[in-house]
């Protein structure tokens, strides 16, 4: 053995002074890579509760908890993630829809308790609150589909043309697809006035169950073919998938389902007590909410009378929503559900005098949803003149049958969906229009569809515009004259209108269209009776029933919700129906207690 | 010494015919019963007794599910346990801390069980990765447990799937601290705890034969 | 591969083939073909080796699928042959005969599966469970959750809230088709 082999694995201790390989004991000397997948942040305010991360989370580890109040877009839950099942597989924070959900890159958690290692990111601190490196769901990448299947609209060149329905209506190739986007938070049962369940017909058209879910949406809307048409949506604008894109279209996958049926009796699956058997209830005025209140009350065997001063049932959804939005067929049918389930319609019948004293007297109860009826005045000199008219009384004329002629020149004064529906009106009738409002166009109340879509069919929209007068022209027609106006913020919230002065602007038309608002009239009620009714200020108030000031009258629709659409009129019918009920003591008084928050343990 | 709080969780009678295991009492080593009796030294005695404990853990090389694929890196030069005067046994008799790495099949738990019993005291068991908290990614699985802590007594969870071998070592240092301050008693709560361990280990682990220690 | 199951064809009935890739195919026979047919193609055609013996569950249909996959080792090329049984009382003719390895196979298959191979040596001997006393848990009737929530207590303290639930119980919710229960 040769020295140099004897000493060879000494060379070993010239490691001593080389710079070592391991890594020191230090904490945090090794962080995690930027896009490391470890515990989860949550960002309280941005979450809206929607459960999506529950509902893909492979091993249960998610659980929904009660942190804040319900509201509107917002469940109040919050996730709460169990690390004795996560597996950092992140598809919690690549499905959530608002992008609240992220992971840090914080990786060491260790603790003599089993039970520790669960908690509600954003809301418990942890030390990695707010970490900026870790996982976050990639630019563009979803899992869930943001971009809402197209529906077809006439050709707006087209579409002035013509009365017929401007939206085209989905196929059921296209309804499906559509259908399978919700993840079925249900944040929009909440945010529909008559809380529809919204999920379930989804799920049920996505299933390809349209007889089910035309039975789900029936459960608690009697004009679901009209709100397929026209509703506002409120559950649309809080829809967990329209947060970051566009939200399901709820109100046209119900279309959807209500046009496939024609005969609407056979398919409902109508399951309750004829508990109402002898008893009479009046129903004064056609509406949505009368309507609602007719329904369901019939099916329950009670004796139903609606009294309708137009020639037709429907309301404002029949004499104020043109025909291009909501067909009269679409009416017909709902209108024939009523008479298939018994309701007596009795049409061209103005209740007046002392009619509700006799039929306070004859019925057990009497609904009253006559609504908005009386325009407001433009409050500017002239608009007394002839060639000034009301939105209303223009709608009606057309919508009754009447001829109606509105020149080739049109101003529309408003920005409401009346504003815009009597623009789009006057178009097919062939004149130029612009509409003017006082406020900027983001302000403007009506449906921002229908607003665009007045656009495409060329309706001009001067906003910040203040009526001043309205003056006749030597050659007969009027002279709309408006001044502009400033936006100053304002203590009421949304900023208001401030006339410039000293400028004028001119606009020779042949109409002047005024559509800002209606108020409630009530002098078709005895004043003895109105007074306890409706306050000084024409104003109703209803208890938790829908009961007014005065035994045994129920009001409900524009006259008592300040919403003024039709999804809100009948949520007053439903709450009627049960009011009547609880009224006659057929349904036990509700007791105010705080609702279960329905748990499920078993995880 | 820290006293635990049981879970509630109804446990069966044991099976038939299977014998019970030798009664604890005179005679069995709890470790403390036999320091002197003067309070001050028993405790000063103690006191050196756990720091001398800490600076030995001794790792049964035993891998039950995945984890065990972080544990390697620890005995490279990297990160080299052996600097925190830890080692890997090839035996339950040698060592003192039994990691349980990972998903444990009910199979695997029988064995867990056998060779944490032949290890001498004290000895503490460190519970790996998510799945001996609550199941983790095989919560659902026919065939492995969910709670690690039904069965054997654990000292040290490290939460993680996987946990990276950093987060192992945070993990090993917290077991050092807890077991100088005296708190990681596991083995003793295992101990006056024995009959209710061995309901639960035996209405899981249904061909019960392992051999009944004397304690 | 086509000239192997023109081959088959020739000698058996072959109820279906497919092939997957140049260099493998499937067929289907009846379960009473499989043994006369692996023998034949273990003694006179250069498939001589049992690579795999997988099962399938079919349960709509009633039926468990059997796959043995059979490997030219030299021709580098693969002929899975299929069969389906049926599901109740399922029992399958034992290949270990042609293959002592498939006696690995048909154990583990009856012990995860609950199909039967008559004369099989190691039938019913545990191979992966132990003291296993419920329906084979590779079936797909078989409950895993379930199984899991009476035999595998999960760490409590879990409450869940499904928002669907609580938005329609907290805004009040209502149908009124149908009378409450």
């Amino acid at each position: 053995m040769s020295l140099k082999n004897t000493l060879a694995p000494f060379s070993a201790w010239m490691q001593a002074f080389s710079k070592p390989f391991t890594v020191p004991d230090e904490p945090g000397v090794r962080p995690g890579a930027p896009r490391y997948r470890g515990w989860h942040i949550n960002d309280r305010e941005t979450c809206i509760g929607c459960g999506t991360c529950a509902e893909i989370c492979q091993n249960v580890a998610i659980d929904m908890v009660p942190v804040d109040e319900p509201t509107k877009g917002d469940s109040g839950l919050r996730p709460k993630v169990d690390y004795g099942r996560c597996c950092w597989c992140a598809l919690c924070v690549d499905v959530c829809p608002s992008g609240s959900l992220a992971m840090s890159n914080e990786y060491v958690w260790v603790d003599h308790d089993g039970d520790a290692f669960r908690y509600t990111p954003g809301v418990d601190e942890k030390p990695w609150d707010g970490a900026e490196l870790g996982w976050r769901k990639d630019e563009g990448f979803d899992i869930v589909d943001h971009e809402r299947v197209p529906m077809g609209h006439l050709d707006p060149e087209e579409r002035i043309h013509t009365w017929a329905e401007v939206v085209v209506g989905y196929t059921e190739e296209e309804a499906r697809r559509e259908a399978a986007r919700c993840v079925e938070c249900g944040l929009c049962v909440a945010a529909c006035p008559a809380h529809m369940h919204i999920p379930d017909y989804i799920a049920a058209i996505r299933d390809g169950d349209d007889v089910r879910a035309l039975n789900v949406i029936y459960d608690n809307n009697s004009m679901p073919e009209m709100c397929g048409k026209v509703c506002t949506r409120r559950c649309e604008s809080v829809c967990s998938i329209g947060v970051n894109g566009d939200p399901l279209a709820i109100r046209w996958l119900k279309r959807y389902v209500t046009e496939r049926f024609d005969d609407l009796k056979s398919v409902l699956d109508v399951d309750v007590e004829r508990v109402g058997e002898g008893r009479k209830i009046a129903v004064i005025g056609g509406g949505p909410s009368g309507i609602t209140v007719a329904y369901y009350l019939a099916i329950r065997g009670f004796e139903v009378t609606i009294h309708e001063a137009l020639p037709q049932l429907g309301g404002a959804t029949f004499f104020g929503i043109p025909k291009y939005r909501f067909p009269m067929p679409s009416l017909e049918k709902q209108i024939k559900l009523l008479e298939d389930a018994g309701v007596k319609i009795v049409t061209n019948h103005r209740v007046e005098g002392d009619e509700l004293r006799r039929m306070l007297e004859e019925n057990d109860a009497v609904f009253i949803g006559t609504g908005l009826m009386k325009p407001y005045r433009l409050g500017a000199e002239g608009e007394d003149l002839p060639g000034v008219v009301y939105a209303l009384d223009l709608l009606r004329d057309k919508n009754i049958g009447r001829e109606v002629e509105v020149g080739e020149r049109v101003v529309v004064v408003g920005g409401g969906n009346v504003a815009i529906d009597a623009a789009r009106v006057s178009r097919r009738l062939g004149a130029e229009v612009t509409i003017a409002y006082r406020r900027r166009i983001v302000d403007m109340p009506a449906d921002d569809e229908e607003i665009e879509d007045a656009e495409a069919e060329g309706v001009e929209i001067i906003p910040q515009a203040i009526p001043l007068r309205v003056e006749r022209t030597d050659d007969g027609r009027l002279d709309f004259v408006w001044g502009p106006a400033e936006m100053v913020p304002s203590d009421r919230g949304r900023p208001r209108p401030k006339l410039i002065e000293g400028v004028e602007h001119h606009m020779v038309v042949d109409r002047v269209i005024v559509a800002i608002g209606q108020s409630a009239d009530h002098s078709w009620m005895p004043p003895d009776i109105a007074e306890k009714v409706a306050d000084a200020k024409g104003w109703i108030t209803v208890d938790h029933n829908g009961m007014t000031g005065h035994r045994g009258i129920f009001a409900g629709g524009d006259l008592v919700n300040d919403t003024a659409d039709a999804i809100s009129a009948i949520a007053d019918g439903l709450r009627a129906v049960e009011g009547i009920q609880r009224f006659l003591g057929i349904l036990p008084e509700r007791e105010e207690t705080e609702p279960e928050i329905p748990v499920i343990t078993v995880r | 010494m820290e006293k635990r709080k049981l879970p509630v969780l109804p446990v069966a009678a044991p099976p038939e015919g299977s014998r019970p295991h030798a009664p604890l009492g005179e005679g069995c080593f709890l470790g403390e019963e036999e320091l002197p009796k003067a309070p001050a030294l028993k405790e000063a005695l103690a006191t050196i007794k756990n720091w001398f404990r800490a600076q030995s853990l001794w790792v049964m090389a035993y891998g039950t599910g995945c984890g065990a694929i972080e544990l390697r890196p620890l005995t490279t030069a990297r990160f080299d346990m052996e600097r925190f005067g830890m080692a890997m046994r090839p035996t339950p008799r040698q060592s003192n801390v039994l990691i349980v790495s990972g998903y444990l099949a009910t199979k695997s738990l029988k064995r867990v069980i056998r060779a944490y019993e032949q290890m001498p005291s004290p000895k503490w068991i460190v519970g790996l990765g998510s799945c001996t908290i609550n199941g983790g990614m095989y919560w659902d699985s026919y065939n492995t447990i969910n709670r690690l802590d039904l069965y054997l007594p654990v000292d040290v969870y490290i939460a993680g799937c996987m946990p990276r071998p950093e987060a192992l070592i945070e993990g090993f240092k917290y077991l050092m601290e807890r077991v100088k301050k005296g708190e990681a008693n596991g083995w003793h709560h295992y101990l006056e705890n024995l009959d209710w361990y061995k309901a639960n280990q035996k209405k899981l682990i249904t061909d019960w034969n392992l051999p009944d220690y004397n304690w | 591969m086509k000239t192997i199951i023109d081959d088959i064809r020739a000698r058996f009935s072959v109820e279906w083939e497919h092939e997957q890739r140049a260099d493998l195919a499937q067929i289907g026979v009846a379960p009473g073909t499989v043994v006369p047919l692996l023998t034949w193609m273990k003694l006179h055609t250069p498939f001589v080796q049992l690579n795999h013996l997988s099962v399938v569950d079919w349960l709509e249909d009633g039926e468990f699928q059997l796959t043995y996959l059979l490997t030219d080792p030299h021709g580098h090329r693969s002929l899975m042959v299929c069969t389906r049984i049926p599901r109740e009382e399922a029992t399958m003719e034992s290949v270990h005969e042609l293959w002592p390895q498939a006696v690995t196979y048909e154990q583990e298959i009856n012990e995860m599966f609950g199909i039967h191979f008559p004369g099989s040596p190691r039938q019913g001997v545990p191979f992966i469970l132990e003291g296993w006393d419920d329906l084979p848990p590779m079936r797909r009737d078989f409950d895993t959750v379930a199984y899991m929530h009476a035999h595998h207590p999960s760490r409590p303290g879990r409450e869940h809230v499904d928002p669907r639930v609580y938005v329609g119980k907290v805004f009040g919710e209502r149908g009124y088709l149908h009378d409450d229960d």
